[in-house]
């Protein structure tokens, strides 16, 4: 469909002074169910093709995204890249593409299947653990995500990743009073999930929280779950970005070479991990992807490059020009980034901090968080933490800091690695031990 | 978009082969965003989303597929696999819903007289429009923000144009056309002072065409984000404690969707996961809240003509003088809870499966003017933006991020302060709401859930409450 497609809108274009066009071609194959208290909720399944084209017209650059191939939009699509070419007068520069074929033959699991595993874990989880009323939400997905970059002059450059996700929330109640608590899994495929392993490591922390309450407002040493960690990095490695330096909007303008953290803490970019959910071998303006170190015993080592910032400071993109989605223009975002450091198991580390909070719950970050200044203050639970043992469930409370000082702050870091998947990218972050956060609680 | 005949291909495959019901949705969306950094276009995404959502059901259980290739052979194979799925995938054992007839739909009911909903004729189509007179009122902006004060070193300014054209027709013998046009400008003034950057934002729009900018004062909503801006940039930070917390009206409605407006939801409902289950007919707030969803409010933001199942919109009193009254509802959340839909089923594109939702949800008026509410406050917290939350229905634990916000002491706003987080429980936070205002407003924003993206409007006269838990970072 989409070969026609190129062919017909070329012709099009090219009569109406559209030229050196670019095809940016997205391939979204997904399943998805979700299951509670053993019935199927709703069972999905998906497959968009989708498009977005850039053109030249007088030498300045257009864009349209194509959902429909319907050969009565073309004049529609075409005049909207010539009037943005001759609004914007963005010089067009034509991406460098080398062919490249790097797709993967995958095939999505079956709904059947994932039915079959999830009402069988939600099972055997429910009756293991008395306290737990239910899981509220329990949905695992599959997507295969093909990428394709082309030009009108043939050039191809093709890239296909699959990856997997589980999302669970369980509550559990305790004289009139629910608690929840909500895990996500990533994986490269469903099969790869342990969904009983997963339930049960949930259920047991709703259970565990059970009889939550706040603590009195002050300072306290925490330690952070390696969940919160890949949520923060989502939001905060923007500072990296070199078009955030380029508008004054990055913290880390000017840090260069600079101690931006401490000496335990590593940021590494690997788009080829072990193990990632978004292994990339060229970013989505065609340029080939690599490892990379942000930062290097705390210091800061490099700024991240799409082409267009690239050019502003007369360097090569560090193949980080990814998009949010088809539509989007390339942004600077990561493939899968890193924080490792010290490979401690969090119970070394609870006993490290001995009294304090283990906070392994922050919701609405997307609003309480502030990319530009670092400051967050997050609504938070999790335990106490006495004689370097959980003593109790906390919430209600808000847990408050500035990510760029914070990062200074790490006394601590665990191996209990996870991997979460955002439009931005995907992140790896085992907990870590912060010496002190403001807490607000009674 | 698809002939009715397609559509009723499509519902026949899916009734012969076993469903309860079955609903296509046929999208055809013009979609333009585009981002004004200072005066430059940033970024300028423009397109048509277009694709079929197939729903299914059997019993209460949903089988949903979509595609963007409307050709008949895809979209017929793709309820064939929605179907199979329904067969082997069933855990229940027993889906048939009594009073169901199985067999050909067409032969046994057939689509009634498409209902055909548009805009009034006064709309000014961006799609008709020049992209350079489409972003006019953008432009405007920035140069009214920038001027605001020499503090002010940036204006961000995004306009999103969007007309959507859906038909949802299903075995229940709904067949509608619904056009929704909605414009809006999201503006954002970032101050600076040394190194210290804050912003501000102000975002009207409406279920309008591009005539809805000849209505407003765009300079003014462009002002009105840089004095934010400034204004938090020499807030001091906030200390973080309980104390009594007066929300400003507008956006601050914002603490009501998210307190207890998501777990009105019938999403929720349904799975006994909210802590409003059970209780319809009890007082579950103090006797001066009245909370409305009303998705009909004539060219709102958060309106539509019908709902994403092909429900008109209505008037929805969820709670009325501290007594819970409804629940939001949707054809398959009301079944599994035995409640009657209330127009409220949304989802942002042919991509997410529709549930009950919020559209413009609103605080009633009450008696007391703003300055008495204050003027009565001996020592809190007063919150005039809001920049978002989120909520835990299960638990009704919910948090929202505030930006102006200023401390009151002796009964006068004081000193402004930043990085202010409110937290509570919505089931005891709507108890101890105790001065409702008579300044009503409404303003728009977005809410994000299962469904998708949604454009809905938060709305409230200034509120206090008697207590929350303020969290700072000082």
């Amino acid at each position: 469909m989409t070969g026609t497609f190129i062919r017909r809108f070329s012709k099009a274009a090219y009569e109406k002074g559209i030229e050196r066009l670019e095809f940016y071609v997205e391939k979204v194959q997904q399943v998805s169910v979700e299951v509670y208290q053993g019935t199927v909720q709703s069972s999905q399944l998906s497959e968009v093709t989708a498009c977005l084209v850039r053109g030249a017209y007088h030498g300045f650059a257009g864009t349209v995204s194509v959902e429909s191939f319907s050969e009565s939009l073309f004049e529609e699509e075409l005049e909207t890249i010539r009037e943005l070419a001759e609004l914007s007068r963005t010089e067009f520069v034509a991406s460098t593409l080398v062919p490249c074929q790097n797709k993967k033959i995958y095939t999505l699991t079956e709904p059947e299947e994932l039915i079959r595993k999830m009402t069988e874990s939600e099972k055997k989880v429910i009756g293991a653990y008395p306290k737990l009323k239910k899981f509220g939400q329990l949905v695992c997905a599959e997507q295969i995500c093909t990428r394709s970059i082309l030009n009108d002059e043939g050039v191809c450059m093709e890239d296909s990743s699959r990856h997997a996700v589980l999302e669970v929330r369980a509550e559990a109640e305790k004289n009139d009073v629910v608690q929840t608590v909500g895990s996500t899994y990533y994986a490269g495929e469903a099969g790869q999930i342990d969904m009983e392993a997963i339930l049960s490591e949930t259920a047991a922390e709703t259970c565990g929280i059970l009889g939550a309450k706040p603590v009195k407002t002050g300072r306290y040493p925490v330690i952070l779950k390696n969940k919160i960690l890949c949520e923060m990095l989502s939001i905060f490695t923007s500072a990296f970005g070199a078009d955030n330096v380029h508008k004054n909007l990055s913290r880390l303008a000017g840090k260069k070479g600079e101690q931006i953290a401490a000496a335990i803490v590593n940021l590494i970019e690997e788009p080829d991990l072990a193990g990632g959910i978004n292994n990339r071998t060229f970013d989505d303006e065609g340029t080939a992807t690599s490892k990379k170190e942000l930062v290097k015993d705390g210091v800061m080592q490099m700024y991240l490059y799409n082409q267009k910032e690239a050019r502003k400071d007369g360097c090569a993109s560090t193949g980080n020009g990814f998009k949010l989605n088809y539509k989007s223009e390339p942004e600077i975002y990561v493939s899968n980034l890193k924080l490792v450091g010290e490979e401690k198991t969090r119970a070394e580390l609870i006993r490290e901090m001995g009294t304090g909070l283990f906070i392994t719950e922050c919701d609405g970050m997307f609003a309480g968080a502030d990319a530009v200044t670092g400051d967050f203050s997050l609504i938070s639970k999790g335990y106490r933490i006495e004689g370097g043992e959980i003593a109790g469930g906390v919430n209600q409370i808000t847990v408050a800091g500035n990510f760029f000082e914070m990062i200074k702050e790490i006394s601590g870091i665990s191996n209990d690695y996870l991997i979460t998947g955002t439009e931005r990218g995907a992140y790896v972050a085992p907990s870590v031990f912060v010496k002190q956060l403001v807490v607000s609680g009674t | 978009m698809l002939s009715k005949s397609m559509i009723e291909d499509v519902l026949d495959e899916a009734c012969l082969r076993g469903a309860d019901f079955a609903e296509v949705y046929d999208e055809n969306t013009f979609l333009q965003e585009t981002q004004l950094n200072q005066e430059e276009i940033e970024q300028s995404l423009t397109g048509r989303e277009c694709g079929v959502g197939i729903r299914v059901f059997k019993g209460d259980s949903c089988y949903y597929g979509y595609t963007n290739e409307k050709s008949e052979g895809v979209i017929q194979r793709l309820t064939r696999d929605l179907t199979k799925s329904m067969k082997d995938g069933s855990m229940t054992g027993d889906f048939v819903k009594s009073g169901s007839v199985p067999g050909n739909f067409r032969m046994r009911d057939g689509l009634f007289e498409k209902k055909n909903y548009t805009m009034g004729k006064e709309t000014a189509l961006a799609s008709a429009m020049p992209l350079g007179r489409r972003l006019e009122p953008a432009k405007l902006a920035i140069r009214a923000g920038m001027a605001y004060d020499e503090e002010i070193v940036r204006m961000r300014v995004k306009l999103t144009d969007m007309e959507q054209l859906v038909q949802i027709a299903n075995t229940e013998g709904i067949y509608v056309q619904d056009q929704r046009v909605k414009t809006r400008l999201y503006m954002t003034s970032f101050a600076q002072s040394g190194t210290d950057l804050q912003s501000g934002y102000y975002g009207p729009g409406a279920m309008r065409g591009h005539d809805y900018y000849d209505r407003i004062d765009v300079e003014a909503a462009a002002r009105e984000a840089s004095r934010q801006a400034k204004t938090i940039l020499h807030a001091r930070e906030c200390q973080g404690g309980q104390m009594s917390v007066v929300v400003d009206n507008g956006f601050g409605g914002l603490l009501f969707h998210e307190a207890c407006g998501h777990s009105l939801e019938a999403t929720v409902i349904a799975r006994d996961s909210s802590e409003f289950c059970g209780k319809l007919g009890t007082q579950v707030a103090s006797d001066v809240v009245t909370l409305v969803d009303d998705g009909s409010i004539p060219n709102e933001w958060g309106s539509l003509h019908v709902d994403d199942e092909g429900m008109p919109t209505q008037r929805n009193v969820l709670i009325e003088q501290g007594i819970l009254k409804s629940y939001l509802v949707d054809q398959l959340n009301g079944q599994r809870a035995k409640l009657a839909p209330t127009g409220s089923a949304r989802r942002q594109n042919y991509k997410y499966i529709p549930t009950a939702r919020m559209t413009n949800t609103y605080i009633a008026p009450g008696d007391h003017a703003p300055e008495e509410i204050i003027g009565a406050t001996e020592h809190g917290l007063y919150v005039r933006t809001i920049n978002g939350g989120s909520v835990d229905p299960a638990t009704g634990d919910f948090n929202f991020s505030a930006g102006e916000c200023y401390m009151i002491e002796h009964g006068r706003i004081g000193m402004p302060v930043r990085g202010v987080t409110l937290i509570g429980n919505g089931g005891s936070v709507l108890k101890k709401v105790d001065m409702v205002g008579n300044d009503f407003d409404l303003r728009q924003g977005y809410c994000f859930a299962s469904s998708g993206a949604l454009f809905i409007d938060a709305g409230q006269p200034t509120v206090r409450i008697s207590s929350m838990t303020v969290g700072g970072i000082g």
